[in-house]
C-alpha cells in the first residue's frame, strides 16, 4: 500500500513527524546491516523491482507493490532502506508528496515487518506442507496489506483532515470529522481488500514459480 | 501511471538535455527547491497559487523541458487531491483550488528539480549522512535500467505468445510467473554485478565525483530567480490578504 | 617467463547439486603471455575463468595464481576481468566515476584517482564519454568503459570472457587493437575465451581448447589450425579457409593449413602456376 495523497493535505506536525520515526529507524538500520555488503545489493535489487513491478499491467487499476516480498528476502532492516529508496524515487515525480515520504516508508517498511515475521511463522506453522511456500506468502501478503490499510486509516485519523475543522470551529467538529473519516474509510477499504487479494495471488504464484527455478532465494 | 516509462524519460531530460538550470549546481536547485516547496504548502491563496503554477510552467519552459508531458505526470498527484478537495466544495468554492493547485505546483517543483538533475547528483546528498543510503540508492538507480530493459523485451515476447490471451486465471498465472522471472533474473544479475564489484576491490563505497562539488556561479542564478518569484508572489498576496483585498 | 596462473584439474559442485570440471592438460598463462581459450557454450571455459579469479572455489584441484590461492583478496589488484554481459559490471553513475570505482577502492587519493582515470580516458580515446551515464552507451562504447575501469590500476592479468562476441567488425577490431596495445605497453598478460576462431591469431600466442570439461590441446595458433580435428571434437567449426585447405592437404596438394588468409592465397596461386605448367 502506499499513500497518494500530494503535499499540503497532510498537516506538518503529522508528515515531520513521519520523517523523524524514518530518519531514527534509519539510523538504527545502517548500524545493524553494517558489514553486510551482499544483502546491500539485494537492498538496491529489490528497490529496482519494485519500481518495474509496478510498471507491469494486470489488467485491473491496481500496481503490484512486492513489499511483503521484500521483507521476506531482504529481513527488517535491510527492508526499511529499500523502502525508504524506492519511496523517494516515486515521490521525485508526484506518485506521492515527497512530504509523505517519511510516511509512505513507514507504511511500506510495515508490510515488510508484517510479511517477514508472518512468513517465518506460518511457514514453520506449515512445516511439512509442500505447498508451505506460497500459503505463508499469500496470508501472508493479504494480512499484511489489510494492517497497512489500517495503518493508513489511522493515519488519516489523527491527521484531522476534515474541511469542516478548516472552517467551522469545535462545536460539530468532532461529529464531522468521525463522518469524514468513515467515509474515508469506506472507500479505501473495500479498494485496498480486492489489491490485497490480488498482490496475495501474486505474491503466492511468485514463490512457487522461485522455489521452483532458484529456492535458494526464499529464506527457510 | 506507468512509472518506469516515467523514471526514463526523466532520466533522459536530465542527462541529456541542455540550458542554463541544468547547469547550474545540484546544491542550489535543491534549496530552491525545498524553499519553493515550503512557500507552497504553506500557501493560503488560490489566486497566488494559480499563479504560481503560470510562473513554474515558464521556468520548466525555459529549461527546455516538454511543458506537457510534466503536466500531465503532475495531474496524477491532482488526482488523488480532488477526491479531497470534493469533500470540500460543500464548505467552500477555494479551498478545492487552493488543495488541487498545491498539489499541482507541489509535483511540478520536484518534476522541474529532477528533470534537470540527474538522480545520482541528488543522491550523493544521500551518500553524506551514510554511505550504505547512498550505495543503495546509486545501485538502484543503476539496477533499474539494466531490468528495465530485460523486462520490457521479456514482457514484448510474453504478449507476442499470448501470454495474456487466455482467461482470466492464465493471465494472471502467466504475470506472476513473468514477475517471478523477473525477479530471479534479477537478482541473478545483481550477484553478477557483486562478483564483479569485489574483482574490483569493493569495500561498500560508491562514489560520484560530479556537480555536487561544484562551485557557485552565474547559473545559479536561475534556481534562485525561481525561488525569488514565489517568494514575492507569496508576500505580495499575504500582504493583499491583509487587507482583504486577495483570495 | 614466470608462470602467473596454473589450474589442474578442478572440479565444483553448486549449490543445486550440478558439478563442472575442467580437465585433461594443465592450464597455465605466463607472465606478458596473450592466451585464447576456444571452446563451445557450455564447455567450461567461463567455470574456470570463474575459479581463477576466486569466485568459484574448486572442490577438488588446484588453482594458483600468482603463486597464491586465487581468494585471497590481495590478488584482486593484479588480476581484472572484463565479463561477458558489461552491464553487470559498469557500476558507476557516470564513466568517469566507473573508471575510478576500482582505485577508490584501493586507497588511491583523490587526486591520485584524478590523474589515474584521466590518463586512462585519454588513452583510449573516450574523452566524450567522461560524464555520460553508462545507460546510455552502445555496445562497443560499455566494451571500453569496461575495459578502462578494469586496467585502470595496471593489473598484471586481464581476463575477458567472451568480450568480443556481440560486437561489430570495426569495434572488435578497436578491441582487439587496445588489448594488444595494453600488452605490449605494459606487458600485460591477457586471457580471452571466445568460440571464434577466426579472431585467434590476432589476440593469442597461446591457444587452449576446452571440450565438455576437458582441456584438449595446448599450442600456438598456427599448431591448432593444422589440427582442424580439434575444432571438431571441441564441437566448433573451423573456418571456411582452414575446411578448403584442409580439403587440398588431404587430396595429397602442398599446402600449410593456417588461418592466414594471405598466405593462403599465396600457396593457392602457387598451386595454380604449378598446375597450368
Amino acid at each position: 500500500m502506499h499513500i497518494h495523497i500530494p503535499d499540503g493535505v497532510l498537516p506538518l506536525w503529522l508528515w515531520i513527524l513521519g520523517y523523524a520515526i524514518v530518519i531514527i529507524f534509519l539510523f538504527v538500520a545502517v548500524r545493524k546491516v553494517r558489514g553486510e555488503e551482499k544483502r546491500g545489493i539485494y537492498a538496491a535489487a529489490m528497490a529496482a523491482i519494485m519500481l518495474v513491478a509496478m510498471s507491469i499491467p494486470l489488467g485491473v487499476p491496481y500496481h503490484i507493490n512486492l513489499t511483503v516480498l521484500a521483507g521476506i528476502i531482504l529481513g527488517p532492516w535491510w527492508a526499511l532502506i529499500s523502502a525508504f529508496v524506492t519511496n523517494l524515487i516515486l515521490a521525485t515525480f508526484g506518485h506521492g508528496g515527497i512530504t509523505i515520504v517519511g510516511l509512505n516508508t513507514i507504511v511500506t517498511w510495515f508490510e515488510c515487518l508484517v510479511g517477514f515475521y508472518m512468513f517465518k511463522v506460518l511457514q514453520k506453522a506449515f512445516m511439512r506442507k509442500s505447498w508451505r511456500f506460497p500459503m505463508a506468502g499469500g496470508v501472508s501478503t493479504f494480512t499484511a496489506l489489510v494492517l497497512s490499510t489500517v495503518l493508513v486509516i489511522g493515519m488519516v485519523g489523527v491527521s484531522g483532515i476534515n474541511p469542516a475543522e478548516t472552517i467551522h470551529h469545535h462545536d460539530n467538529g468532532s461529529e464531522e470529522a468521525q463522518m469524514s473519516l468513515a467515509v474515508f474509510a469506506a472507500l479505501t477499504f473495500p479498494i485496498s481488500l480486492v489489491g490485497a487479494v490480488i498482490e496475495a495471488a501474486v505474491t503466492s504464484l511468485i514463490l512457487i514459480y522461485v522455489k521452483k527455478v532458484k529456492p535458494t532465494l526464499i529464506p527457510g | 501511471m506507468r512509472i518506469s516509462a516515467t523514471i526514463y524519460l526523466i532520466d533522459h531530460y536530465a542527462n541529456n538535455l541542455s540550458s542554463p538550470m541544468h547547469k547550474a549546481s545540484t546544491l542550489s536547485k535543491l534549496i530552491s527547491a525545498i524553499a519553493a516547496l515550503g512557500i507552497t504548502i504553506f500557501t493560503n491563496s488560490a489566486l497566488a497559487l494559480m499563479a504560481e503554477f503560470l510562473i513554474i510552467l515558464t521556468f520548466i519552459g525555459a529549461a527546455k523541458l516538454p511543458i506537457s508531458r510534466l503536466l500531465s505526470w503532475a495531474l496524477y498527484p491532482a488526482f488523488f487531491a480532488s477526491l479531497f478537495a470534493l469533500s470540500q466544495i460543500p464548505y467552500s468554492l477555494v479551498l478545492p483550488i487552493i488543495t488541487i493547485f498545491r498539489a499541482i505546483n507541489t509535483a511540478l517543483i520536484m518534476l522541474f528539480l529532477i528533470s534537470t538533475t540527474p538522480y545520482p547528483e541528488l543522491f550523493s546528498i544521500l551518500s553524506t549522512p551514510s554511505k550504505t543510503l547512498g550505495n543503495v540508492a546509486f545501485l538502484t538507480y543503476r539496477f533499474f535500467f539494466l531490468f528495465i530493459e530485460q523486462t520490457g523485451e521479456r514482457f514484448t515476447v510474453m504478449k507476442a505468445r499470448g501470454g495474456l490471451a487466455g482467461s482470466w486465471k492464465i493471465k494472471i498465472t502467466n504475470l506472476a510467473h513473468f514477475i517471478g522471472m523477473l525477479f530471479v533474473t534479477s537478482f541473478e544479475t545483481s550477484e553478477n554485478m557483486y562478483a564483479a564489484m569485489k574483482t574490483r576491490g569493493y569495500s561498500g563505497s560508491i562514489s560520484y565525483h560530479k556537480k555536487l562539488r561544484q562551485k557557485f556561479g552565474k547559473q545559479d542564478l536561475i534556481p534562485i530567480l525561481f525561488t525569488l518569484c514565489i517568494l514575492a508572489l507569496m508576500i505580495i498576496s499575504t500582504f493583499f490578504k491583509a487587507r482583504g483585498l486577495f483570495v | 617467463m614466470r608462470e602467473i596462473v596454473k589450474v589442474n584439474c578442478i572440479k565444483h559442485r553448486y549449490a543445486d547439486a550440478t558439478e563442472v570440471s575442467v580437465c585433461g592438460l594443465s592450464f597455465i598463462i605466463q607472465e606478458g603471455e596473450r592466451v585464447a581459450i576456444l571452446g563451445a557454450n557450455g564447455s567450461g571455459k567461463t567455470t574456470m575463468l570463474l575459479h581463477i579469479l576466486g569466485i568459484l572455489e574448486p572442490t577438488e584441484g588446484e588453482v594458483t595464481v600468482f603463486g597464491e590461492p586465487p581468494t585471497k583478496s590481495s590478488l584482486h589488484s593484479k588480476v581484472a576481468m572484463v565479463f561477458q554481459n558489461v552491464d553487470e559490471q559498469i557500476i558507476g553513475p557516470t564513466v568517469w566515476d566507473d573508471i575510478a570505482f576500482s582505485p577508490l577502492n584501493y586507497g588511491h587519493s583523490s587526486d591520485e584517482v584524478k590523474s589515474m582515470v584521466d590518463k586512462m580516458i585519454r588513452e583510449l580515446g573516450i574523452q566524450h564519454l567522461a560524464n555520460r551515464v553508462p545507460h546510455y552507451l552502445s555496445g562497443g562504447e560499455k566494451k571500453k568503459v569496461a575495459i578502462a575501469g578494469a586496467v585502470v590500476t595496471h593489473p598484471k592479468l586481464l581476463i575477458l570472457d567472451e568480450a568480443l562476441t556481440g560486437l561489430d567488425t570495426k569495434s572488435q577490431m578497436e578491441t582487439i587493437e587496445l588489448l594488444n596495445k595494453l600488452n605490449k605497453e605494459r606487458g600485460m598478460a591477457i586471457a580471452i575465451t571466445t568460440h571464434e576462431a577466426s579472431i585467434i591469431p590476432r589476440v593469442a600466442d597461446v591457444v587452449y581448447v576446452i571440450s565438455e570439461g576437458a582441456i584438449i590441446f595446448r599450442g600456438t595458433p598456427l599448431e591448432l589450425f593444422q589440427k582442424p580435428e580439434v575444432f571438431r571434437k571441441a564441437g566448433l567449426e573451423p573456418s571456411p579457409l582452414i575446411e578448403l585447405l584442409e580439403a587440398l592437404k588431404n587430396k595429397g596438394l602442398e599446402v600449410e593449413v593456417s588461418d592466414d588468409l594471405e598466405k593462403a592465397k599465396r600457396q593457392i596461386l602457387k598451386l595454380c602456376k604449378t598446375d597450368n605448367s
